[in-house]
């Protein structure tokens, strides 16, 4: 599904180039759940936002689901996310002026599904996070547990292929966040791949393999084999 | 502690940026604006003022005839009023002839326009101030003159002028200068450079249908217009009745059209307010001075909102300096007077740019009025200060809002970095404001329009004639009684099509009523009287709708008149006017449409055209070809009739545009102004939207994470203000259209207000306003979200 060869990312500023990536090659088959750890400042953003389609690599090739991306233009990339890739982040980053509901059908408006459609679609998604009961409310009436599940409802009403976690559980206690982890788990159990960058080993416990990056390079790999016997 | 102020004041400015500058600027241009539409306004409504007892000084205007009023009246009054009235205190007259005096300095002659004959109470009646001579004694003693010390630095240039001789009239009368008056420092409508003895006035108690000088009256302390009005009543019943001979009883007589009517005038209203015929100077413009007034008050509104809107909404950014402060135990109190004072130290700063901006304008404005403001900003601290008054004003009244709502901010909800709890409440105020900026912008847009549109429509309306291509030749007595042999000489040229001699050309100044009646009419009507030759209808192109026109020979013409349509239904012969007797002798020959001959705000009068086949004016309808050549051409026929005088000509057309000059004058100040309303407006528009944009900035990177395109981003955030402006134009339009119907009631001739002037208001409001957010938000849509949403 995805496949890197030498990514590199560097930014310039008028004095100081700063390579964030340092030609990271990773192969990520559809149905896995990864996690991307390492230090602040490790490149881990950089590689969820190049991965993400957000941003275009400095060199390097970057394969996803058969398309080579890396060239892609600002529209070209836009295109290529809607539907496919879900993003979750620390901060659930949710509008405060749209309810529950108008969150999460957001993804589905951008992508021209028709209002009865949109309308299952994201009921079934709060079902599937345990929202329903809160669909009216605004963002900030709920607790970051209920917030952040309402994103992963966002991020996954478009049955993206791809989701990709930015510390989804970096704002949250320690209960909630193991009830984040289990969505997740689902998710993908469900067979959505799962990209997830995390401070914590905890949470990256869940996932099949990690993927431990330091000074823009991939340091090392481990394969949490006993979950990925599981399946 | 001031200065701490200032400190960080010019800090806000350095940090913002390009917000202060619109912040700023927008406040200089409406603070600029509005103090030369005040300096303006003051000029226009304080003539008169620096007058000794203006209050108690009255002219008295007249008309008989019904022949529309004059801003001159009897002969008599002067002796005969204050007889009547013991309230009066002083009497005084003036004259004043159209065409320049020559006078000799020396050998040197001038032409001299500006000047008056006066009586010896001119002076005592009008406090001008004498630099050398004696006001009170100025003028007592015949063969005396005045004048100003303009004029004496013209004629003597540093020597002093005071008993120094003059000749002046072709005759060189010799006269001695008595006094020099200073230029006043208020606006007269008295001005003039030279005062000339007038020459004594016989004292006769008959013949009161005459408007032979300007006659000004001053009552004594504890007395008003009343006095005079009771006074001028009783003259006109014991004195004046007496003496018309008129056979009818005094109260039909006085509603009759023959009566002798009176106007008591307030000195201070003259300028502005008196619209008669011979006025001594051309007055000013009511309409314009408070339609200007009400425009500077709407610019002010709009900057002072501007100011308010760009300060709450940059309050996001201080909300931690305030919660520090709070936290430190700083009381509400020094918060308000702080932010209060930072308000005052912005608005100076835009006071110094307002006062450059001002003399522009001020140039600009008189330029495009035509009004002369006697103001100089710099070089006069008078008008410094009070720009300087006026700008701590502004910067109170529009610190007030943001002062206390900054300052209602509590610690705690700001420290725990939310501080969004009253997001709503404020973003309504600012909405409010917004709507308030755009409805006065609309109106001002809609106003323009229509005042353009009218202004159009009376240029272009049919006048029923044509005065384009004809030329006015005036003074034809000059050539005494070979004016007809002029016509045909003139005629004879190739460029010209026809040439036509006439008593009264349209839109000149001279007047003719008479009375007529049909034999059914038990009493006459006066109607306007047009004297000309058989080729005045073909030169001025007017349009002969039935019979026919004067044959050109005063048998068979003296007994014909001509009628236009109005005048035939004034004299209700409708049925069939040709042939139909007027008067005793006279009979109508034939109908011409009607046609323009004064202003459009009035209707056009019933007109009756009686034979004449001489005149002191000429008509000449040229065909177009080589003006300047036909004009040498009729200069040199001229010469040859043997004038010392050189021709003196005029064309119709710019006669005719004359007429429009205050709806053109008034029709540019509003434009102007509207654009500068506009501009102020979006300039606030622009910087509110930065910061809306800002406080939304996540919002747009998750939007555009999400799949949104550049183009929804942008219609998601112009949308909002968009709404607004669709708002502003709702309260706009029963606004706009309620004025405007009232000013076009004053016109006789008057467009219909259609939807069209309103849409065009609204639609160029919305596309400036979606010209103004597209900077931002289409920055905005194409930032790339992922830095927006990870470094926040």
């Amino acid at each position: 599904m995805i496949l890197t060869k030498e990514l590199k990312k560097v930014y310039r500023t008028d004095e100081i180039e700063t390579t964030a990536l340092a030609g990271v090659n990773v192969d990520i088959k559809a149905g896995e759940f990864v996690s991307i750890m390492g230090p602040s400042g490790c490149g881990k953003s950089t590689l969820l936002n190049i991965l993400g389609l957000l941003d275009n690599p400095s060199t390097g090739e970057y394969h996803f689901i058969g398309n080579e991306v890396s060239k892609f233009s600002e529209r070209q990339r836009a295109g290529m996310r809607k539907g496919n890739i879900g993003f979750v982040f620390q901060s659930f980053n949710l509008i405060d002026e749209l309810t529950v509901f108008e969150n999460v059908e957001l993804p589905l408006l951008y992508i021209g599904v028709g209002s009865k459609e949109r309308e299952e679609k994201v009921h079934a998604a709060l079902d599937r996070v345990g929202m329903m009961h809160r669909r009216k409310h605004f963002p900030q009436q709920l607790s970051g547990g209920q917030q952040q599940r309402v994103a992963i409802a966002r991020a996954v009403v478009a049955s993206p292929k791809l989701i990709l976690a930015d510390e989804p559980t970096g704002n949250l206690d320690s209960a909630h966040g193991q009830e984040v982890m289990k969505l997740l788990t689902e998710l993908n159990e469900g067979g959505t791949t799962i990209i997830m960058v995390t401070h914590s080993p905890a949470d990256a416990e869940y996932s099949h393999r990690v993927i431990h990056l330091f000074d823009g390079h991939v340091v090392s790999e481990n394969f949490m084999r006993e979950r990925y016997a599981m399946n | 502690m001031i200065f701490n102020y200032l400190k960080m004041a010019f800090r806000t400015i350095r940090r913002q940026g390009v917000n202060a500058v619109v912040n700023i600027l927008g406040l200089a241009l409406g603070i600029a604006a509005a103090f030369v539409i005040g300096m303006y306004m003051r000029q226009e409504l304080t003539y008169e003022k620096g007058f000794d007892n203006n209050e108690r000084i009255y002219r008295v205007a007249t008309d008989f005839y019904s022949l529309g009023g004059f801003a001159k009246s009897q002969k008599q009054l002067v002796d005969a009023l204050p007889e009547a009235i013991p309230a009066i205190e002083l009497a005084t007259r003036f004259d004043a002839r159209g065409e320049p005096v020559p006078v000799w300095v020396g050998q040197t002659q001038y032409e001299e326009a500006s000047y008056m004959e006066v009586d010896s109470a001119f002076f005592d009646m009008f406090s001008f101030e004498f630099i050398e001579g004696d006001r009170k004694h100025a003028m007592h003693r015949p063969g005396e003159v005045v004048i100003s010390d303009a004029l004496a630095k013209r004629y003597f240039g540093d020597e002093s002028a005071i008993g120094k001789t003059i000749r002046i009239g072709n005759g060189e009368e010799v006269m001695q200068i008595s006094g020099i008056v200073r230029a006043p420092s208020f606006k007269t409508h008295l001005q003039v450079d030279l005062w000339l003895p007038l020459a004594p006035v016989e004292r006769t108690e008959s013949g009161w249908t005459n408007a032979n000088y300007y006659n000004y009256f001053r009552l004594k302390a504890g007395h008003d217009a009343h006095s005079l009005v009771g006074g001028l009543d009783r003259l006109l019943e014991n004195t004046i009745y007496p003496a018309s001979g008129v056979e009818m009883p005094f109260e039909q007589w006085r509603h009759s059209s023959q009566a002798v009517q009176f106007w008591v005038q307030p000195l201070t209203d003259i300028y502005l307010y008196s619209k008669f015929n011979l006025e001594f100077t051309p007055g000013g413009n009511p309409t314009q001075v408070y339609v200007l007034g009400l425009i500077g008050f709407f610019l002010l509104l709009i900057a002072g909102f501007n100011y308010v809107n760009l300060t709450t909404a940059a309050s996001a950014s201080r909300e931690k300096e305030i919660g520090v402060k709070r936290s430190m135990g700083v009381e509400r109190g020094k918060l308000i007077s702080q932010f209060l004072m930072e308000s005052v130290a912005l608005s100076l700063i835009a006071m110094i740019v307002a006062t450059g901006l001002a003399e522009v304008l001020l140039s600009f404005f008189e330029y495009i009025t035509g009004t002369v403001l006697a103001v100089n900003i710099i070089t006069d601290y008078k008008y410094l200060l009070a720009l300087l008054a006026f700008s701590v004003l502004i910067g109170l009244l529009a610190g007030v809002y943001p002062a206390l709502y900054l300052s209602r901010i509590r610690p705690v909800q700001l420290l725990k970095g939310g501080g969004s709890g009253s997001v709503h409440s404020r973003g309504r105020v600012r909405h409010v404001l917004v709507v308030a900026q755009f409805a006065i912008a609309i109106i001002l847009i809609a106003g323009s329009a229509g005042v353009r549109n009218q202004l159009t429509f009376m240029r272009d309306v049919d006048k029923g004639l044509d005065e384009e291509g004809v030329l006015v030749i005036e003074n034809l007595e000059e050539l005494g009684d070979k004016g007809r042999l002029f016509k045909e000489r003139l005629g004879q040229l190739p460029a010209i099509a026809s040439t036509s001699i006439a008593r009264r050309i349209p839109t000149g100044r001279s007047l003719s009523v008479g009375i007529y009646r049909t034999p059914e009419m038990s009493e006459g009507i006066s109607l306007e009287r047009f004297r000309a030759d058989e080729d005045y209808m073909e030169t001025l192109g007017m349009h002969l709708l039935e019979g026919r026109n004067f044959t050109g020979t005063w048998a068979t013409d003296s007994a014909s008149v001509i009628l236009n349509e109005s005048a035939v239904r004034a004299l209700g012969i409708q049925e069939n006017p040709i042939g139909q007797r007027i008067n005793q002798d006279l009979y109508v020959i034939g109908v011409i449409s009607d046609f323009n001959y004064q202003s459009l705000r009035t209707s056009i009068e019933p007109v009756i055209m009686q034979y004449a086949d001489s005149g002191f004016r000429m008509a000449v309808n040229l065909n177009g070809t080589g003006i300047t050549r036909v004009i040498k051409d009729i200069e040199a026929t001229w010469a040859e009739f043997g004038s010392e005088e050189p021709v003196s000509y005029y064309f119709l057309d710019e006669s005719f545009t004359a007429l429009i000059q205050q709806e053109e004058s008034l029709e540019r100040a509003i434009s102007l102004f509207t654009w500068l309303a506009i501009l102020i407006a979006c300039m606030g528009l622009f910087g509110l939207t930065m910061y809306t944009i800002r406080r939304r900035t996540k919002e747009i990177g998750i939007r555009k994470i999400l799949g949104a395109t550049v183009v929804q981003i942008v219609a998601l955030l112009s949308s909002e203000f968009l709404r607004l402006v669709g708002i502003a134009f709702l309260v706009a339009l029963p606004v706009s259209y309620f004025t405007m119907q009232s000013w076009l009631n004053s016109y006789a001739y008057r467009i219909d207000l259609g939807p069209g002037i309103f849409l065009t208001a609204g639609l160029l409001a919305v596309s400036l306003a979606v010209i103004t957010l597209a900077y931002h938000a289409v920055k905005a849509s194409l930032t790339n979200p992922a830095e927006t949403l990870h470094y926040e």
